[in-house]
């Protein structure tokens, strides 16, 4: 390379270098205001205010019943035995990080395939993860309704060749409302537990 | 029969700590475990093959009244898990069935497994046969267990 060649060269990398500092600088100034999510964060979302479904036991529960406490929410069917065991377990690491401030937290599961997943089902496959796991259940019908209102997308999908006779393909995201009953979170699945633990005790802070 | 019981035998006395490997030709299988609610599970494990390529086309199990092979898609934010015919191991080649990809299905168990329990699951390659292995269950495992054999 000729020397002009290469102190041009010198002199547009010091620049796209000083560039890149400077921008570092003013992320880590924004850092310190607002709070971080390692989640997507969907505060003031227009969709996912509020659901209502009959927990295991056969109550009707909303979001109110559970003010106070930060709550995950995750649509998923029992038959799915990867995707949605990923969510749950992560769900359940991440309270075991939480420590004394596990209490805080409560994970809803609701199915997304109320034809199989009978209460029973249901009750069983969440206390699997951790007994303080809530199952939740409602129609046919109004379980679309339900998903619809925290765009959710899943359908119903024939397997002919295979024993399970259909499965339902759906988005995988977990939602997380802070303890004042607000849409905040919206957890990939590639998050690990301690990022998402982070992320809801950052809420519980009142972040 | 008998060879299999004491196959099994002999294999339930040198695994009996936790996840290990087997191998079987040039074919080594690592760490299988298992996840899944009452009624289905998911298996999962390492297929390491250092010889030519082999194919793995079925598993067979007396814990569940079906077992198949499965993969997950992930399009575009979508889950998708379809059932698959064979999983191709190409030669020199590690092949990993893990949470959202490649996994055993193991459909309507006879009965729920517990936590920590092991049961015997035979896998059919093309080239290499029949190869009993051991898996445990790891409900509230992410990954694979991080055990060393």
């Amino acid at each position: 390379m000729p020397a002009h060649q290469t102190r041009r060269w010198f002199i547009q990398s010091s620049s796209l270098l000083f560039t890149s500092v400077l921008l570092s600088l003013t992320a880590c100034e924004k850092l310190e205001n607002t709070p971080q999510f390692n989640s997507i964060d969907i505060s003031g979302a227009p969709y996912g205010k509020d659901f209502r479904f009959q927990d295991t036991e056969g109550q009707w529960r909303m979001l109110a019943d559970y003010r106070g406490k930060s709550v995950l929410l995750f649509f998923g069917f029992t038959q799915c035995p990867d995707v949605c065991p990923t969510a749950l377990a992560r769900a359940a690491a991440a309270r075991q990080l939480l420590g004394k401030k596990a209490k805080n937290l409560q994970v809803l599961f609701a199915t997304l395939d109320p034809e199989r997943d009978t209460p029973a089902i249901i009750k069983a496959y969440v206390k699997g993860f951790d007994p303080s796991f809530i199952g939740l259940r409602t129609s046919v019908e109004d379980t679309k309704t339900q998903a619809s209102n925290f765009k959710v997308f899943y359908e119903k999908v024939a397997l002919k060749d295979s024993a399970i006779g259909y499965t339902i393909d759906h988005t995988a995201l977990s939602y997380v409302f802070d303890p004042n009953g607000q849409l905040r979170l919206a957890v990939r699945d590639s998050l690990t537990a301690q990022q998402l633990a982070q992320d809801i005790q950052l809420l519980l802070e009142g972040k | 029969m008998l060879k299999n019981f004491f196959l099994s035998l002999v294999l339930s006395i040198c695994f009996s700590a936790e996840a290990s490997n087997f191998k079987a030709g040039d074919i080594t299988i690592h760490q299988p475990w298992a996840r899944g609610g009452a009624n289905m599970m998911a298996g999962y494990m390492k297929l390491e093959n250092q010889g030519k390529a082999d194919r793995l086309l079925s598993a067979s199990s007396q814990v569940s009244e079906a077992l198949e092979l499965h993969q997950h898609v992930h399009d575009n934010g979508v889950m998708r898990m379809r059932k698959i015919d064979s999983i191709a191991l190409p030669a020199k080649e590690v092949i990993e069935l893990k949470p959202q990809g490649l996994h055993l299905m193991f459909i309507r168990l006879k009965k729920p497994l517990a936590q920590g329990e092991r049961f015997t699951v035979t896998l059919h390659f093309e080239k290499t046969g029949d190869v009993p292995v051991e898996f445990i269950v790891d409900a509230t495992g992410q990954a694979a267990p991080q055990k060393q054999p």
